[in-house]
C-alpha cells in the first residue's frame, strides 16, 4: 500500500528523472559514473525492476492516471533494457554527455587494425569446424570483458574518448557474439 | 567456395537483422522506423543479398590486388572490397567483396562489384555511393551502407596505388589510351529514383 502511494506521487510529479540511475535507487545509489561504477549488479537491477514494474502496472491505478502510470511503465522498460546491457548503458552514458556512438551512422572508423582483426575474426568463423565453436565463443567472450574493464576504467577516470573507442569495439564483439550464437 | 560464401552472407544478413531487432534502449525510438525501411526493402536489394555477387578474397600480398577495409561504427559493419589490377590497361579485371553487416550493406557491395568490374581506376573512383543507392532504392536511412561501399571502392584503389606508385604515370603516359571501351550503358540505365 505504501509503495503505491509513493508511486502515485512519483507519476503526479512533474519532473522527470534526470537519467535512468534515478529511477533505481536501490541498485543504483551512486548514480552514473564517474560517481557510481560502470559495471552493475545486474541482479539487483532487476529486482528492483520487477518492483517498479508490479507498482507501475496500469490496472493498478485509477483511469484520470492510467496514460501517465502506462508512460511510466514503459520509461521504466526503457531504463531497464539500456542499463542491463553493457553496450547500450556505454552508448546511454556517451549520449548523456553529447557524444553519439549509435545514431550516428555516417560515422567512419579511424582503426585499421582494429577493424583487420574483426574481419580476421569473422573469416574464421566462416571456416570454422565443428568442436571450434566452443573456444571462439571463449575468445570472444574475452574480448568483450576486456573492453568491459577498459569501458569500466575510461568512464571512471571520466575519459570519455576512450570510451567512445572502447564502445565503438564492443559493438563490433557483440555482433561477433551475435554471429557465434547462430552456430 | 561460391556456396559457403552465399551461406554466410545470408546468415549474416539474417544475424544483422536479429541483432537491430534487439539493439535496445537509444535507438528505441527510431526502431519503428528501421523495421519498416526493412520491410520495404527493395526486390534489388533482397536479390543482392540473397545472391550476393562475386563474393570471396584474393591474397592482400600480391602486387596487383588493392585491398580496401572499412567500416560503419554505428552498426558494427566490416566491408572489403579487393580488385586486381590489369597493369597493361589500368582496368580492374578481378574485384571481390566480403561484408559482414546488413542486407543495405552486403547488397550495397554487391552490387558495387558489379559495377567496377573492367573500369578504368579512374572510372571507378568516380563511381558514388548515390550510384549504388539509386539503382537499390535504398531508403534515407540505409544511404550510409552505401556511402561505405563508395569508400570501400575508394580505400581499395588508394592501396592499389600504394602498392604500385607507378601506376598512375605510366597510364598518363599514354597506356591508358587503349583501354578499351566499357559498356557500362546497361548500368546507367536505371529507373527514375524514387523519392525519398
Amino acid at each position: 500500500m505504501h509503495t503505491i502511494t509513493l508511486l502515485r506521487i512519483r507519476l503526479s510529479s512533474t519532473t522527470p528523472p534526470r537519467t535512468h540511475y534515478e529511477l533505481f535507487p536501490k541498485a543504483l545509489p551512486n548514480g552514473p559514473p564517474p560517481s557510481g561504477p560502470f559495471p552493475i549488479n545486474l541482479r539487483a537491477l532487476r529486482a528492483e525492476f520487477l518492483q517498479l514494474q508490479a507498482k507501475s502496472h496500469p490496472d493498478l491505478h485509477p483511469i484520470s492516471l492510467k496514460t501517465r502510470a502506462e508512460a511510466t511503465s514503459a520509461l521504466i522498460n526503457e531504463a531497464y533494457n539500456t542499463l542491463q546491457s553493457p553496450l547500450a548503458r556505454a552508448q546511454y552514458l556517451l549520449s548523456l554527455k553529447g557524444m553519439d556512438v549509435s545514431e550516428d551512422e555516417s560515422a567512419k572508423i579511424e582503426d585499421p587494425a582494429f577493424l583487420t582483426e574483426v574481419m580476421d575474426v569473422q573469416e574464421r568463423i566462416e571456416e570454422i569446424e565443428e568442436g571450434e565453436l566452443e573456444e571462439m565463443v571463449r575468445e570472444n567472450e574475452e574480448r568483450i570483458s576486456k573492453c568491459e574493464g577498459k569501458l569500466e576504467r575510461c568512464f571512471g577516470d571520466d575519459d570519455l574518448e576512450g570510451a567512445r573507442r572502447e564502445a565503438v569495439r564492443l559493438r563490433y564483439w557483440v555482433n561477433v557474439r551475435g554471429t557465434l550464437h547462430e552456430w | 567456395m561460391l556456396r559457403r560464401a552465399i551461406i554466410t552472407s545470408s546468415r549474416s544478413a539474417a544475424r544483422a537483422i536479429s541483432v537491430s531487432a534487439t539493439r535496445p534502449a537509444i535507438s528505441h525510438i527510431s526502431s519503428p522506423v528501421a523495421i519498416a525501411g526493412r520491410r520495404q526493402y527493395h526486390e534489388k536489394v533482397i536479390d543482392h543479398y540473397s545472391k550476393p555477387r562475386n563474393v570471396g578474397s584474393m591474397s592482400k600480398t600480391d602486387t596487383d590486388v588493392g585491398t580496401g577495409l572499412v567500416g560503419a561504427p554505428a552498426c558494427g559493419d566490416v566491408m572489403k572490397l579487393q580488385i586486381r589490377v590489369d597493369p597493361n590497361t589500368n582496368t580492374i579485371s578481378d574485384v571481390k567483396f566480403k561484408t559482414f553487416g546488413c542486407g543495405s550493406a552486403i547488397a550495397s557491395s554487391s552490387y558495387m562489384t558489379e559495377l567496377v568490374r573492367g573500369m578504368t581506376l579512374e572510372e571507378a573512383g568516380r563511381v558514388r555511393n548515390t550510384d549504388i543507392a539509386n539503382e537499390l532504392c535504398l531508403p534515407p536511412v540505409k544511404l550510409h551502407c552505401s556511402m561505405l561501399a563508395e569508400d570501400a571502392i575508394k580505400s581499395a584503389i588508394s592501396n592499389y596505388y600504394t602498392k604500385n606508385p607507378n601506376a598512375k604515370t605510366t597510364n598518363l603516359g599514354g597506356t591508358g589510351a587503349s583501354v578499351p571501351k566499357i559498356d557500362i550503358g546497361s548500368i546507367s540505365e536505371r529507373p527514375a529514383p524514387t523519392p525519398a
